[in-house]
């Protein structure tokens, strides 16, 4: 079988700045990110021939963003129809694209005003959801919650544990939308949004826009800034069962990451041991816990304890995770903020939030079905 | 200033479910049965979702089951849900064996839920073109 390791590397990321109000289209947004990605990697229009994106709720059109930022010529594009499962999706989507040789330069563009324009809970067409009450993906996160408590104990503290330290990991990030200390009292008094979930547990409707350039590892040596080499990535992976997480309690409470991890872990050619840091798909605490199980760092049903007071997750513990403040505190970009965040990790290049000698980070989307890229320096 | 009460956005029966909901307005609760491997299903689809065969009828379920999940919703979610909450959302286990989702416990105290607890299904007639099925404590 062949394999995509390291046959291809991220060569440029760019973000705007997470706000609540941008004030301008998603396309504008996207426009932006795109440019300072294209920076980032010394390219111009015409070195871009891919464009891959996805969007849900708010339309983003590749052949118009191609036309706005003047590229010629686009060999390779798509809008995918989708939501924060997505983001790992596209980025090794693309490097499968290049290297069967469909493109060359492939950018991954995700662009959303979840804060300004369409909400969160405006959706929820399902025939067995909508009429019931349940419009809002928290809900969903908040029945996995209650199981996962229920089957293993899991606390209310334990499930603190997750907002307070990427708190702290937020309160450097200048681009970061929280960036006060929150402290286990102000969780535990927080307002309950749908048990038991409270406010801290959701991730920040924001904003802004992420993109991040793919190229094929040869071309990557002569860009600008360090390879970034892609090691091993999966798209939308999914188990049996419908909708979210199958019919058993085991399952309800893995997600995809179980169905992930073989693979990509396979591919790479290491284990969980060898990741140095995770950056987490957090739209909501339990889908971390959930995934630090799925993805091997601790046993079923042990997520709670593995995260409880802190200091397994943050710097300098066994497996530093969202050290941005993730989608909980830096904003919610569907998962593109935390690749980029791996990119710029690995480059060394977080000033006063950089991990000491990493090599190799893992990132990734969920829930169900779940994707995840292995990238490493 | 009091808001008005929301309106949730009812069922638009298609192809695939339309004789779940013909079958809620005559107060039954109905799921799948693949004739080939006997297993039994929710959501309806058109095949089963173990054996892929389409070769599948409804069975009315007893509407007896227990409480696999829940979640009780404080949050409005803008004007979404106003005049709503507290609203419990149920995942159930019906007795027949699979997952009902989604569904609403009523006749029942937010803080007296628990997973595990026995539910049976009270239809409410909300139109005379729709009538959702809800679970209360059995």
């Amino acid at each position: 079988m062949t394999s995509l390791k390291d046959k291809c590397a991220i060569v440029g990321v760019g973000n705007t700045k997470y706000v609540r109000g941008s004030g301008v289209s998603t396309l504008s947004l996207a426009i932006e990110c795109s440019k300072k990605a294209m920076d980032d990697a010394g390219l111009g229009p015409k070195d871009i021939d891919g464009l891959l994106t996805f969007c849900l709720g708010e339309p983003l059109s590749m052949s118009d963003l191609a036309q706005s930022l003047a590229i010629p010529q686009v060999n390779f594009q798509f809008d995918i129809t989708g939501g924060g499962n997505n983001g790992s999706g596209v980025v090794i989507t693309a490097a499968a694209a290049i290297e069967a040789g469909l493109a060359t330069n492939i950018m991954c563009v995700h662009a959303i005003n979840r804060f300004s324009g369409v909400r969160y809970g405006a959706g929820g067409f399902n025939n067995f959801a909508a009429p019931f009450g349940k419009v809002q993906a928290g809900q969903a996160a908040a029945l996995y919650a209650q199981r996962h408590m229920h089957d293993y104990g899991t606390t209310a503290e334990q499930f603190g544990a997750i907002p307070l330290t990427f708190r702290k990991h937020a309160i450097p990030n200048e681009n970061a939308l929280m960036r006060t200390p929150l402290s286990m009292e102000e969780y535990l008094k927080s307002r309950i949004v749908s048990t038991p979930l409270r406010l801290y547990d959701c991730c920040l409707e924001t904003d802004g826009g992420v993109a991040v350039i793919v190229s094929s590892a040869e071309q990557a040596k002569t860009m600008r800034k360090k390879p970034i080499y892609i090691m091993a990535g999966a798209a939308n992976t999914q188990g049996p069962g419908l909708d979210m997480g199958g019919d058993t309690p085991e399952l309800y409470t893995t997600y995809g990451a179980k169905y992930v991890a073989p693979r990509l872990f396979g591919t790479a050619g290491i284990t969980p041991k060898d990741i140095d840091f995770a950056q987490i798909y957090d739209a909501f605490t339990i889908y971390v816990l959930c995934q630090l199980e799925g993805y091997g760092f601790c046993n079923k049903g042990e997520s709670g304890s593995f995260v409880e007071g802190g200091k397994r997750i943050t710097y300098g513990g066994e497996l530093p995770l969202n050290t941005s403040g993730g989608h909980l505190s830096e904003g919610y970009v569907r998962g593109m903020n935390l690749i980029a965040e791996a990119v710029r990790q690995l480059r060394g290049e977080c000033g006063p939030r950089q991990l000491k000698d990493v090599e190799i980070g893992l990132t990734t989307s969920a829930p169900n079905p779940g994707g995840a890229l292995i990238l490493r320096r | 200033m009091t808001q008005e009460k929301a309106k949730l956005r009812m069922p638009m029966p298609n192809l695939d479910d339309k004789v779940f909901w013909e079958g809620c307005k005559r107060h039954e609760l109905l799921i799948q049965k693949c004739q080939d491997c006997g297993e039994k299903r929710f959501f309806p689809a058109p095949t089963c979702t173990k054996c892929a065969s389409g070769n599948t009828e409804y069975i009315k379920a007893s509407g007896k089951g227990e409480i696999f999940s829940f979640t009780t919703t404080y949050n409005t979610f803008g004007p979404q849900l106003v005049g709503h909450v507290p609203l419990t959302i149920i995942v159930v286990k019906l007795a027949e064996g699979p997952l009902l989702r989604w569904s609403n416990l009523v006749d029942c105290k937010p803080e007296d839920v628990r997973i595990g607890m026995p539910v049976e299904v009270v239809f409410e007639d909300v139109s005379p073109e729709v009538t959702l099925p809800k679970f209360r404590p059995a």
